[in-house]
């Protein structure tokens, strides 16, 4: 359920972040691993899922394939990109109190 | 060379099954294909693969299960059989290791469709099984033994289907409880 200002989970956030650059579904997972330096792994059914969850929103969208690739491409759109603005505010205001109340070291 | 080995395992064992099937293809025993109770094994010498079981939110020839299929295969994976709406999927180890779901909410949702079509299942063999029964010994007498019998049958169906419900819903809720805590 959305209330609105909820999570992201990090399968969203990692998929929103790589879909900055057009990419296939291959291409998030690897991508996804590699910027979270191999602790994000993507597993296949969740990435299925997800992306088709975020094409109903609008939150990313499929660009016309080439004729003999069967691989879809995709990529975010305005929406997908406000998502992130407001997820990474409410990201750092996790580490801002973290920090602060916990002492940062 | 391959070999085939009959073996029994409760679908709510499914991951009883990949873990064997993983063990197997670690001795270079890798499933090339599922008939019922019936697993094809051929001898692979250098490859490995990981093995996953599903069962699919459609059919396997409805759209949507073949084109999540396809994505799978994108990835690396393959589809190396299937039993109605379950199928064994695998993915060479060379290209990394594999899982169908990452997060508590889609391993949920994945033992939820199992449960959802177990109970119906269940609660109608206990209503055909009872009826069957009540029929076969109308007034303290075996009218009709076959249905008597038939209704037996239904009746220990429903049991095992119940009972294989109870085991996947103590799974989805472990499962819930974690994700209280974790994503």
């Amino acid at each position: 359920m959305n209330f609105g200002n909820g999570a992201l989970t990090e399968a969203v956030y990692y998929i929103l972040l790589s879909l900055m650059t057009p990419m296939h579904g291959y291409g998030i997972m690897q991508n996804a691993e590699e910027l979270s330096h191999g602790r994000v792994k993507l597993a296949a059914g969740t990435l299925y899922g997800a992306i088709n969850t975020m094409l109903e929103k609008d939150w990313i969208q499929a660009l016309p394939g080439e004729k003999n690739s069967r691989k879809k491409e995709y990529v975010i759109t305005d929406t997908g990109r406000d998502v992130l603005r407001m997820e990474i505010a409410r990201l750092e205001e996790l580490v801002e109190n973290g920090k602060r109340i916990l002492g940062g070291n | 060379m391959r070999k085939k080995v009959h073996k029994w395992i409760w679908a709510w064992n499914f991951d009883k099954e990949e873990k064997w099937l993983n063990e197997m293809s670690d001795k270079g025993w890798s499933m090339v294909s599922y008939s019922f109770c019936t697993y094809e094994l051929e001898k692979t010498d250098t490859e490995r693969y990981t093995y996953r079981v599903e069962f699919l939110k459609n059919e396997l020839n409805h759209p949507e299960s073949q084109s999540y299929l396809e994505f799978l295969e994108e990835t690396g994976a393959e589809q190396v059989g299937s039993w109605g709406r379950w199928v064994y999927l695998r993915k060479n180890r060379k290209l990394g290791s594999f899982d169908l779901f990452s997060d508590y909410e889609s391993k949920i949702a994945h033992l939820k469709r199992i449960v959802c079509l177990f109970v119906p299942l269940g609660f109608l063999n206990v209503g055909t099984g009872t009826s069957n029964i009540l029929m076969g010994i109308e007034n303290k007498t075996f009218i009709s033994p076959a249905n008597f019998w038939a209704g037996c049958l239904c009746l220990s169906v429903a049991l095992l289907l119940l009972y294989g419900s109870f085991r996947i819903w103590r799974k989805i809720k472990r499962l819930e409880k974690e994700k209280q805590i974790y994503e």
